[in-house]
């Protein structure tokens, strides 16, 4: 043979040239298989097209398409089931999300979608499904949700919806309208995100259920994506200050349930805000939107239709917005400030002072949603860390000012990511060297790659256990969030016999 | 909780109870009622399950956000993608020239990619975007194959159809494309969708000589994908997904094809002796065998009376449902109920065989009897359980360990029932034998369920 030969071998390419495979055949002691490395070397790709604003592909997306934002929201409601009326994916991919985050089992109903419904609509899909679906689980509330198949077939759902209740009663008898209420939530998945689908779920149930009655003293909280656990600290300080609550959307106790047996059946989760409540929200005191990304429009809509005032106010993470938070509440009810809330608030100031050491000049790079973005950025000055890259993977008006706000008032310089994807962000924090990431779990892959230590918020976070009991947000969640970034610190750039104090 | 309603109205014929007629399936592939709360997924899933892992490529979703968001998670990894993230006006007037921008800028952004691969969803073959012409007309100026995977959530049943599209891609596009010589021993492995899985049957093969070409589908550079019609033999392991295309390497290029499987002992024996006839490597074969089993066998045999009798359930995709089945009944444990997503004849079929076959029992004369009645259907088989006919059947028969995917995980354990995922361990081969019944013998005997059990006494 005249082929070259490495140490008498052959390599790849020397038999890939081969035309024909040699009678005598090639032995494995003959070829020589070259190893490949574990990652590419890296290359830094054309500079004119980084920039997500520069481009249309979009890669890696931090954010998700709407209809997932109105399942979450839906889940929050007591027994509620979500009924997409899409294909299958549209139900399969966000339970699996759910249950990869949550570690719960999440109830949420497909139209079923096939080449015929293309075709023809989703009408059959909508009035047989619901039947289905309320003969199979008997829920209380079905909130109908839209995906881009539905509304670029045109579906109309008012009509569909109206239909199926006729037979329904038909069928039924009257009384199955009043033991299930319908809420149909249009989030066509080509505009917006998961953010704004929370959004339009928040408008469409209280659109659809409030009611005007007597006043009930109550304070109504939309608080956003945040997690159960955040969702147990709101309650917590409102309980501090004696003020009595709703929680639109409540999943502290649907996506966060203890294993108790014998389960019942069908399995519902004892907790979610009851429709009920949903009605009475038209009779609160104020509304607070604590993400103002997320639910704002909900609060705007009582403000408008009922004249209950709405508080839009960053997400309370970290000391300055949990303030501003805490006051808002103690204006609008008249309620004091307990003194146990002002001492949490000291110790989460102790803690601070504790460990100023370890944060102070700290490089940042931040990624999540809109509000907890903005918010953890704010909390990072707030230890003296400097915020270097901070995405937000939906694009906010809100999320742009408050970072502008931060900007000025510490005097911090970051590169600001408004709408943008995962790509533009990692290359910005590749070349712009930072010691930490606060970020979900789709940052996971960079911070291995760039060996700097990931500090998980916000959502998704699915390689890790218990973040979703844990609370960010309040005096408490701030202590909790600080320790984590303080430990996190430690574990990176101490060495250990530095630390026996 | 009283019901309004009763439930009878409903067509049910999806389950398969204990029965005596052993020619009788469950009715199956059919699409999901409206208003399920179902297990399947769409053909997008299938697709992106079948190709996400090949690495030197673009993969490139023509649709809206969400679709690149949910789908660049496959098989427990987040992988790169590029997406044309279409929004109103796009919707309006037509993706065409945006998808045609997105190519190229991915290009530019990627250069040493080898190929593109295009998806379409829901919105786009709705809308009608004229996708194959742009990738043609974008071949030419890029000089690089682009692929076009036609499948659209709604298309097919459930995300079977995905894998068929997914594969029919890999048939027309790539194999075949290249030609080179292969060693006299090379085999595909077709159907292997678990890293681990394959690192372990790969070192099996190797100990025999046989040296594994190309994986169906893992992160396989593009050389071994176009040049994998000149192996000798392909096996052939999730047979759900991947008959289709080793029928078709087998009528193209003369391939032949061993339907093997490497879960649980018996049946790797089996297959590893096959594969020896083959290629006339018996010898080795039974080297092979004898050494792997001697390994595992005395850590083995203490597992074995703790899973003896215990009650198993499963739910999965489909193909591999009959092999575990039997693998469990070896293991000396009762298969109480079967799910499938997406079972065809073929896998029903198998069910039913390998649930006929009863697993010896020694002096216990109940469990013989029982055998001898059930020689029809002894266990339960369900095609595409909602979650409610899963929560009757975890209620009714109180399975020990049920083996899923991650969605039913957690609904399980809320009935108190151990899980286990195969996805995510490695259950092939002898270790993985062993492995499987170390994991199952963790489900079912986990104090937690125990305690769950006991809750009520323990605080009243």
């Amino acid at each position: 043979m005249k082929h070259k030969k490495l140490n008498g071998r052959l390599t790849i390419e020397d038999i890939n040239s081969l035309s024909e495979i040699p009678t005598e055949g090639i032995s494995y002691e003959q070829m020589y298989v070259e190893k490949e490395p574990i990652s590419k070397e890296y290359t830094p790709p054309d500079e004119t097209i980084i920039s997500s604003s520069k481009r249309s592909v979009v890669i890696d997306p931090a954010r998700i398409c709407m209809p997932f934002g109105a399942m979450w929201a839906s889940v929050g409601v007591h027994k509620c089931i979500p009924f997409v009326q899409g294909a299958q994916g549209c139900t399969t991919y966000p339970r699996y999300t759910f249950a990869r985050i949550f570690r719960e089992p999440v109830s949420i109903a497909t139209a079923s979608f096939h080449e015929d419904t293309a075709i023809f609509g989703g009408r059959k899909n909508m009035i047989d499904g619901l039947r289905n679906l309320i003969c199979r689980y008997q829920p209380e509330v079905i909130s109908i949700v839209t995906v881009c198949s539905s509304e670029i077939i045109g579906d109309d759902m008012e009509g569909y919806l109206d239909e199926a209740k006729e037979k329904l009663e038909e069928e039924f008898g009257p009384t199955i309208l009043d033991k299930v209420k319908f809420v149909i939530i249009h989030t066509p998945s080509f505009t917006g995100s998961h953010v704004e689908g929370y959004d339009r779920a928040a408008k469409a149930f209280l659109q659809t259920l409030a009611k005007k009655r007597n006043p009930n003293n109550k304070v109504n909280i939309i608080p956003g994506m945040i997690t159960p656990g955040d969702i147990r600290e709101v309650k917590h300080i409102l309980r501090l200050m004696r003020i009595e609550s709703v929680v639109l959307f409540d999943i502290s106790e649907t996506l966060d349930c203890p294993l108790r047996l014998p389960q019942s059946m069908p399995y519902y989760p004892e907790g979610g805000i009851k429709s009920e409540e949903i009605v009475d929200m038209a009779n609160s005191l104020a509304t607070f939107a604590l993400s103002p990304d997320e639910g704002a429009s909900g609060a705007a809509y009582l403000e408008k239709k009922f004249k209950i005032p709405a508080i839009v106010s960053p997400l309370p993470l970290g000391v300055h917005n949990t303030d501003i938070f805490v006051k808002k509440l103690a204006e609008m009810t008249g309620k004091p400030i307990p003194d146990k809330l002002k001492n949490e608030r000291g110790i989460l100031l102790d803690a601070m002072a504790d460990t100023f050491h370890y944060t102070m000049m700290k490089r940042v790079a931040i990624l999540g949603d809109p509000d907890i973005a903005a918010a953890a950025a704010r909390f990072s000055c707030e230890l003296g860390m400097k915020p270097t890259a901070v995405l937000s993977g939906t694009k906010s008006k809100t999320f742009a000012e408050e970072i502008k706000a931060i900007v000025k008032e510490y005097n911090v310089n970051p590169v600001i990511f408004n709408g943008g994807d995962m790509f533009e962000w990692e290359e910005c924090i590749k070349k712009e060297k930072v010691d930490l990431i606060l970020g979900n779990s789709k940052a996971a892959n960079i911070s291995k790659e760039i060996e700097v230590p990931l500090i998980r918020i916000g959502f998704p976070i699915y390689d890790r256990v218990g973040y979703q009991r844990r609370a960010n947000i309040g005096y408490r969640g701030g202590e909790y969030l600080l320790n984590l970034i303080v430990n996190t610190i430690l574990d990176s750039k101490y060495p250990d016999d530095r630390l026996h104090q | 909780m009283k019901s309004c309603i009763s439930y009878h109205n409903l067509n049910e014929t999806h389950i398969l109870t204990r029965t005596t007629n052993p020619t009788k399936l469950p009715s199956y592939q059919q699409p999901s009622a409206p208003g399920k709360i179902t297990g399947r997924s769409c053909a997008y899933f299938g697709a992106r399950w079948i190709l996400a892992p090949l690495r030197d490529a673009i993969h490139l979703v023509h649709g809206p956000i969400g679709c690149a968001y949910y789908g660049s998670t496959v098989r427990a990894k987040t992988y790169r993608l590029f997406s044309t993230a279409l929004e109103e006006k796009d919707i309006v007037f037509g993706g065409e020239k945006k998808l045609a921008k997105a190519i190229r800028e991915a290009k530019t952004i990627m250069p040493e990619a080898k190929y593109i691969f295009v998806y379409i969803t829901c919105s786009t073959a709705l809308i009608g975007d004229d996708v194959n012409s742009i990738c043609k007309s974008m071949e030419k100026e890029l000089s690089c194959p682009i692929v076009v995977v036609n499948c659209p959530g709604f298309k097919g049943q459930s995300e079977a159809v995905g894998h068929k599209i997914a594969y029919e891609c890999l048939l027309n596009r790539f194999i075949g494309q290249r030609q080179r010589c292969i060693g006299p021993y090379d085999v595909n492995i077709i159907g292997q969708y678990n890293v681990n899985e394959t690192k372990i049957i790969k070192s099996l093969l190797s100990k025999m000589g046989i040296n594994v070409h190309c994986i169906f589908t893992a992160n396989a550079p593009y050389e071994k994908i176009t040049t994998a019609h000149r192996v000798k033999l392909n096996l052939l392991i999730c047979q759900n997904s991947g008959r289709f295309f080793a029928e078709n390497m087998q009528e193209k290029y003369e391939v032949p094809y061993l339907k093997v499987s490497f879960l649980g002992i018996s049946q790797s024996m089996d297959s590893l002796r096959r594969i020896g006839q083959y290629f006339n490597l018996k010898k080795e074969a039974e080297t092979v065998i004898d050494e792997e089993y001697k390994a595992i066998k005395p850590q083995l045999a203490q597992f074995l009376p703790q899973l003896k009798g215990k009650k198993a359930a499963v739910f999965l995709g489909a193909a591999r449902v009959a092999d575990l089945i039997k693998t469990l009944q070896d293991l000396g444990m009762d298969v109480v109920f079967v799910g499938t997503r997406f079972g065809n004849t073929i896998n029903y079929r198998d069910i039913r065989q390998t649930a006929k076959i009863n697993p010896v029992r020694d002096n216990n004369k109940d469990a013989i009897r029982r055998s001898k009645i059930s020689n029809g259907a002894k266990i339960h088989i369900i095609d595409d359980p909602s979650e409610q006919n899963l929560e009757n059947l975890f209620c009714k028969l109180r399975p020990d360990v049920f083996i899923t995917g991650i969605k039913e995980q957690s609904l399980c354990h809320k009935f108190g029932i151990g899980s286990l995922l195969p996805q995510m361990g490695a259950y092939a081969g002898f270790k993985g034998s062993l492995a499987l019944a170390q994991n199952l013998y963790k489900a079912i005997y986990a104090p937690v369920w125990q305690m769950a059990n006991s809750q009520q006494k323990g605080l009243s």
